[in-house]
């Protein structure tokens, strides 16, 4: 026993924070219908400013003080009144996106003010770490698991007190049942959300703060496994009860503390399992509970007064201008690729020829959840399957590159089936969890290790070369031209599946799974078939990117990637294949601007910044900026010149 | 005549809830049956589980001769079981002759990855006769190029059903086709039903809440209460039958 409680014990501090989220996590989904993903970025944020604070020679508690209780709230708050509360209505994706966009800028944000350095770990608020205060049995008992314990014994009383016996929990119980309900008892929702997201955004931020002794750096990453492990702990409350969320995430603190005591260090069990764990629990809970996969269709006895959500291709195309204007953006392209050829230098070249790989990971999102509307959290993930088969196969087997990179593309199909199988039965909410299960499992345990990865420096990738023809580093636009004629393949491929049979079928999974199959569309084989496409081509977009830089590493296909992508395609435009060309282009044009401009940001945090305000248009424009930008030019031109007998349509004449 | 479906004592559960229990039905080819019933008396959830959207607790369905009991919903409706909903459920992006070709492919399980490659995805002509001929027995031809996001409630019940008969199929399930239709448009519905009645010899379940919509489509009507089966018989002998008038308009009807 003894033994025992000396495995569990070093546990609990972090089965403390994960429970504290998962609270926040319930709380907030439960009462505003918004799922955010950006706790773990709350978390970082109060953390990193704590951090700052107490090196700067301010009180602890104070310190405290201002990152959790006065910070961390305000950000709920903003976020509530300026975002989520608009968005009540919408559809999962434009929630998903949303809450994604804050969980790529806000890090990003905190970055870019507290400059790029990684902060040694903090004091705990109360005492400290080296200070043993007592012995429970022959184990000794630090500061910081004290420190931990009691602030989180104290948070779980207070709100056990205001949920249970004062108005304020009473009306939050009953939003967690149906919001619709409460408004007709009077009661403004809009306050309940606010505190919620007060509550929930503060309990994260002191997630943050606990945690953030217990590692040697405030390091983002240690903030995603945060995440993920107050999921999987909600997840065993069925993302519904509040004790059953807290004591699993004890629990799995818990767990994870004695099962890395018992199994050997040098093990591969310690290695790969002990990270695994909360992965696993999640993807097992979300396949196996019917309460979570069944998350997105409402319990809520009036949800279904809400309006439909909005079309997405809702206008009539005017007769006049469509054509000129639709010639006028192939024209665009074709200059600019004409351009890229005769008057880049190499630098510019190299991030051409970036956008064009990036391209082509972007469109397989077109696919899977522009068209087939199934959000995934993992699209980098796969690409990174590609890219460290290319790597591995030239450097192990001696295979050229590009039949490297086709075989690196089918082995992400593979993997593409292999993560639909699980999810056959989920769409909306719970497939982006699943999804995001994987990315972090990809990052945390397949990733890292030395036979996909390489050593620890990362994986010299060749350039390709074909007969006599070589792609070396010297010559960047033939590799300019290889990549173009990879991207006008793929995006040809898409663009022929969306237009026939394919993006039909596509097309009923996403607007109606339960109309489809009543015309006897199977469901399993459709999903399994683009996730595996989808995969294949993210495979053979990864592996093309890590030829051109010449080396791969665990981190370059990272979930923050997965998140980026997903945020970057839904600004720019997920129903079209402009979109995802667009969007690889701007990427990584805006990530070479950025780097000449300033080196004391990183670019990548500043641009992911900007592409998550960016993303805060998708709930109002879900078809996409670059649609929206045409629509718009389209209106402005018809509203100057009346006289071009625009034979457009409106939606009231059709109203019978 | 055969039967084209038997439900043989079937029984759904949501929980604790019995929706359904050990309720039986034969259709025969060609048979107009009404599925009538004061709400929650599991009329929907009986046309749910001939459909297969629910999973049985007990019991047996059998399909044109086929045991189907254990089939998902996609493979009883490529056997020839077509469906509407009460809530429409639409492909809101396409066009309304794109959801007769998607139903016309799905049913022939005609996914060619090789035909959208080289362009040649467009309908083929037997597919273009069986949707022209659709269109013009549901009445649709004027608005076959219309996304159906942008069609009102009635036309898209429409939709719904021309979708649902374009293969031929030899069962509709129809879940309230009247609801939410003005009177003009009721009767549109009816003489379109008629229509397909005559020309297909499709057999027909109609759950409905309008008794004259019942008494004017149906040779059997169906009386279901508390998930079970309460009475069976022609309109007339529904009508006069003591135990649905109590389950219908309390103890003193």
């Amino acid at each position: 026993m003894s033994t025992f409680l000396s495995y569990a014990i070093p546990g609990v501090p972090f089965g403390c924070a994960y429970a504290v989220v998962a609270i926040g996590l319930v709380l907030t989904y439960r009462a505003t219908g918004v799922f955010n993903f950006a706790f773990g970025a709350q978390a970082y944020a109060s953390a990193m400013l704590y951090t700052v604070l107490t090196s700067n020679g301010m009180n602890r508690l104070l310190a405290a003080f201002v990152a959790v209780g006065v910070v961390a709230p305000i950000i709920g708050l903003l976020l509530d009144r300026y975002l989520f509360s608009h968005i009540r209505s919408q559809d999962t994706t434009a929630k998903v996106v949303t809450a994604l966009a804050i969980a790529i800028g806000l890090p990003s944000l905190v970055q870019v003010i507290f400059s790029n350095a990684i902060r040694f770990a903090p004091p705990p608020i109360l005492s400290s770490p080296s200070r043993v205060l007592f012995h429970l049995g022959s184990t000794p008992i630090n500061g910081t698991e004290v420190s931990t314990v009691l602030i989180t014994a104290l948070t779980v009383a207070v709100l056990t007190v205001l949920m249970t016996a004062t108005p304020y929990g009473l009306r939050m119980r009953a939003a967690v049942e149906s919001t619709k309900l409460l408004e007709l008892r009077g009661v403004s929702s809009a306050k309940v959300s606010s505190l919620a997201w007060v509550l929930s955004s503060t309990m994260a931020g002191l997630a943050g703060v606990l945690l953030a002794p217990q590692y040697p750096t405030v390091d983002q990453q240690h903030f995603n496994v945060l995440l993920i492990a107050a999921l999987a702990a909600a997840a065993v409350g069925g993302l519904r009860s509040l004790p059953m969320a807290f004591a699993g995430g004890i629990g799995l603190g818990i767990v994870e503390g004695v099962a890395s005591a018992y199994l050997d260090p040098s093990s591969v069990w310690h290695a790969g399992l002990l990270p695994a764990l909360p992965f696993v629990l999640l993807a097992v809970l979300l396949v196996a509970d019917p309460r979570l996969r069944n998350l997105d269709s409402s319990s809520d006895p009036l949800s279904t007064v809400d309006p439909p959500a909005r079309s997405w291709n809702p206008r009539v195309p005017s007769t006049v201008l469509d054509r000129p204007l639709r010639l006028l953006f192939r024209f665009i392209p074709v200059v600019a690729v004409i351009l890229a050829f005769t008057s880049l230098d190499a630098t510019w070249t190299f991030t051409v020829a970036t956008g064009f790989a990036l391209a082509i990971c972007f469109l397989s999102i077109t696919l899977l959840t522009g068209a087939g509307g199934q959000l995934s959290l993992c699209q980098a993930a796969f690409a990174g399957v590609g890219a460290f088969s290319v790597g591995q196969l030239a450097a192990n087997q001696n295979v050229s590159v590009i039949a490297g990179a086709l075989i690196g593309a089918a082995i992400a199909a593979v993997a593409g089936t292999l993560a639909a199988l699980p999810a056959l039965r989920l769409r909306g909410l719970p497939l982006a969890l699943l999804t995001l299960a994987f990315a972090l499992l990809a990052d945390a345990v397949i990733f890292p290790t030395s036979w996909v990865a390489g050593p620890s420096t990362g994986l010299q990738v060749p350039r390709p070369i074909i007969g006599s023809l070589s792609f070396a580093t010297d010559s960047s636009k033939a590799m300019l031209g290889l990549f173009l004629v990879f991207l006008l393949v793929v995006a040809w491929t898409v663009r022929s599946l969306l237009r026939g049979t394919t993006g039909r079928f596509l097309s009923t999974l996403r607007t109606s799974p339960v109309g489809a199959a009543s015309i006897g569309v199977n469901p399993a084989r459709t999903k399994i078939f683009v996730f595996a496409l989808s995969a294949g081509i993210a495979g053979l977009g990864g592996g093309l990117s890590a030829s051109l830089n010449g080396v791969v590493s665990a981190v370059d296909f990272n979930t923050q990637f997965s998140w980026l992508w997903v945020v970057v395609v839904a600004t720019v435009g997920m129903t079209s294949i402009g979109g995802a060309l667009v969007g690889g282009l701007a990427l990584a044009v805006g990530e070479h601007l950025l780097s000449t401009v300033s080196n004391r940001f990183s670019p990548v945090s500043v641009l992911a910044l900007v592409f998550a305000l960016g993303a805060l248009s998708y709930p109002s424009h879900p078809e996409g900026l670059l649609a929206f930008g045409r629509h718009s030019l389209v209106s402005s031109l018809e509203a100057r010149w009346p006289g071009l007998g625009v034979a457009s349509v409106e939606e009231e004449d059709l109203v019978l | 005549m055969s039967k084209i479906l038997e439900l043989k004592d079937i029984s759904v559960h949501f929980g604790g809830l019995h929706a359904l229990s050990s309720f039986s039905l034969d259709v025969d080819a060609g048979e107009s049956v009404g599925l009538i019933g004061p709400n929650g008396a599991g009329k929907s959830t009986a046309l749910r589980a001939m459909s297969g959207e629910l999973k049985l607790a007990n019991g047996q369905i059998r399909f044109a001769g086929l045991e189907v009991t254990h089939w998902p919903a996609h493979r009883r409706a490529q056997a020839g079981m077509a469906r509407t909903f009460q809530v429409l459920e639409l492909f809101s992006d396409l066009s309304v002759e794109d959801h007769l070709l998607v139903a016309l492919r799905a049913r022939e399980q005609r996914h060619e990855v090789l035909r959208d490659l080289s362009g040649r995805s467009g309908p083929t002509p037997e597919e273009a006769a069986a949707m022209d001929r659709t269109l013009k027995l549901v009445g649709l031809s004027r608005w076959r190029s219309e996304p159906v996001g942008r069609l009102p409630l009635g036309i898209c019940r429409l939709v719904e059903l021309a979708r649902a008969v374009v293969t031929g199929p030899s069962l509709l399930l129809a879940d309230e086709p009247s609801s939410g239709l003005d009177d003009h448009e009721v009767a549109e519905a009816m003489e379109v039903l008629r229509r397909i009645r005559a020309e297909n010899g499709t057999a027909m379940i109609l759950v409905e809440h309008n008794l004259e919509f019942i008494e004017a489509m149906c040779t059997t009507v169906v009386v279901m209460d508390l998930g079970k089966l309460l009475a069976e018989g022609s309109f007339a002998e529904i009508s006069a039958n003591q135990a649905v008038r109590t389950a219908y308009f309390g103890a003193n009807a």
